[in-house]
């Protein structure tokens, strides 16, 4: 089998778009996560509501943000042992809530001054 | 609870082989082992309650996407569902390195400081113990010329005294600076991180206070101490202790003083000027400058005629030591004065 040129070019695109795609979306889902713990969640919920606002992941990912973000204090847990298989339930702390204030903040600005650049992106071409 | 995690896998087991025929137990058998070692992979480097929990989490999370996926396609869980389940995990590696390392205190930079001065203090009390069990007789020895009756004993004692003192002090000093901390809001972990940050960032304040005031309390023991320094004269069978320096080490001190002072006005110009490559390429001429002060003290070296070979030679094996460790301290601060320069910062500073 022959790889062309062309195509180690495309594959080197892919690996560097998947790369960044996972940094951001890393960072996103953070935030993601925190906006959906204002409601008592356990993992596999999150993933499912995750995945029905457009935001796909590599299931496992999910975990260790949690814990990290439980280490963090920003949400809190409790294991609920009734019922077929025992389950870990997150919710948002208030500090956690200051947070997500002060991210969403962030987003908002990020995403203004992207559009901004992207405009003058656009009127420059 | 620690075990909770293996319960629940021989539970399961134990439900779901219940009534099965044999061909239908090996399959269940696979399905479980495949879990196992998903989890096992995922959950490599963690102990105890933390390995429990996140292992629990793991396979509730498995088992539930597997019966999801199961129910969906009208079919039971089976090998092939549970390895499909197990893909869109992804990696177990990557898994595993993704979960925060949990440090105790003692594990960061400042705690690691408190236990190396106590492994000294430990150290010394072995060394006393183990004399006065081989040899009383060697702590019963005093110093000729020292004017005091201060035998080997007395010495350590003041020792482990002093680095108890100062175990209290940088102790103190870490909780008053926790504490207020504390008051910022902010966690447990990030608090750490935030102080250890500062502490390796030589822009910030608590680094300029550190090194200031360990360059006083190094002015103050080599002034004060460095005529009664004593060493062991020979290694032969009837040791005596002698004075490790003479009249002749005066120059040096002056040196070192002087070094010291520098040092403490570089330190705090990181705080006053703007251009952070300034200080830190100053920094780099006083780190070179005592790698040659110490050069010149191995050439120069002993000091006190009276002690012999032995001794002479294991300290100026030290100080080869020392002027290594000064010249790798050196190259190690231009390469930083050279980041301060074309970037403005290091890794560790926060100045932009």
């Amino acid at each position: 089998m022959h790889h062309t040129l062309y195509d180690y070019a495309s594959d080197t695109m892919d690996d560097i778009f998947e790369r960044f795609e996972t940094e951001v979306k890393r960072g996103v889902m953070q935030v993601a996560v925190m906006c959906l713990l204002e409601k008592e969640r356990y993992g596999y919920d999150i993933i499912k509501s995750l995945k029905d606002a457009g935001l796909g992941v590599e299931e496992g990912t999910l975990y260790p943000i949690l814990r990290r973000l439980e280490d963090e204090s920003i949400l809190s847990s409790r294991w609920v042992t009734e019922g077929p298989r025992p389950r870990k339930y997150y919710t948002i702390t208030d500090y956690g809530r200051e947070i997500r204030g002060k991210l969403l903040e962030s987003m908002r600005s990020i995403e203004l001054a992207m559009g901004n650049l992207e405009n003058d992106m656009n009127g420059v071409n | 609870m620690t075990d909770d995690y293996n319960k629940d896998y021989i539970d399961d087991i134990a439900k779901s082989l219940g009534g099965k025929q044999p061909g239908d137990m090996a399959e269940e058998l696979k399905k479980q082992l495949l879990i196992k070692e998903y989890v096992d992979a995922a959950t490599e480097g963690m102990s105890g309650q933390q390995k429990n929990d996140v292992a629990r989490e793991l396979r509730t999370h498995i088992l539930d996407s597997a019966d999801a996926l199961a129910a969906e396609r009208k079919v039971p869980v089976s090998e092939q569902i549970v390895k499909e389940v197990l893909a869109k995990m992804g990696p177990a590696k990557k898994i595993a390195a993704m979960y925060p390392a949990k440090k105790a205190i003692l594990e960061h930079g400042m705690g690691k400081a408190l236990l190396s001065l106590a492994g000294i203090a430990a150290a010394f009390l072995a060394v006393g113990a183990i004399l006065w069990l081989v040899s009383p007789d060697t702590l019963k020895m005093t110093l000729p010329g020292s004017g005091s009756a201060q035998d080997v004993l007395q010495i350590i004692l003041s020792v482990v005294f002093a680095l108890a003192v100062a175990i209290v002090a940088i102790a103190g000093i870490f909780l008053c600076m926790y504490l207020y901390n504390t008051t910022l809001k902010t966690p447990y972990e990030a608090r750490l991180k935030a102080f250890e940050r500062s502490l390796n960032d030589k822009t910030s304040l608590i680094n300029v206070t550190a090194k200031v005031v360990a360059n006083i309390i190094w002015l103050a023991v080599l002034n004060i101490f460095w005529t009664k320094a004593p060493f062991i004269q020979s290694f032969g069978n009837n040791p005596a202790l002698v004075p490790l320096l003479s009249d002749k080490f005066a120059p040096f001190v002056l040196y070192f003083n002087a070094i010291a002072i520098i040092n403490i006005l570089v330190a705090l110009s990181y705080l006053l000027i703007r251009q952070k490559w300034i200080p830190s390429l100053l920094e780099t001429i006083v780190n070179l400058a005592v790698s040659l002060l110490f050069i010149w003290l191995l050439i120069v070296f002993p000091f006190n005629a009276a002690l012999s070979m032995g001794p002479t030679t294991l300290i100026k094996f030290v100080l080869a030591v020392v002027i290594f460790g000064c010249l790798i301290s050196t190259a190690k601060q231009l390469w930083d004065t050279i980041k301060f320069a074309l970037y403005g910062r290091t890794e560790n500073s926060d100045t932009v």
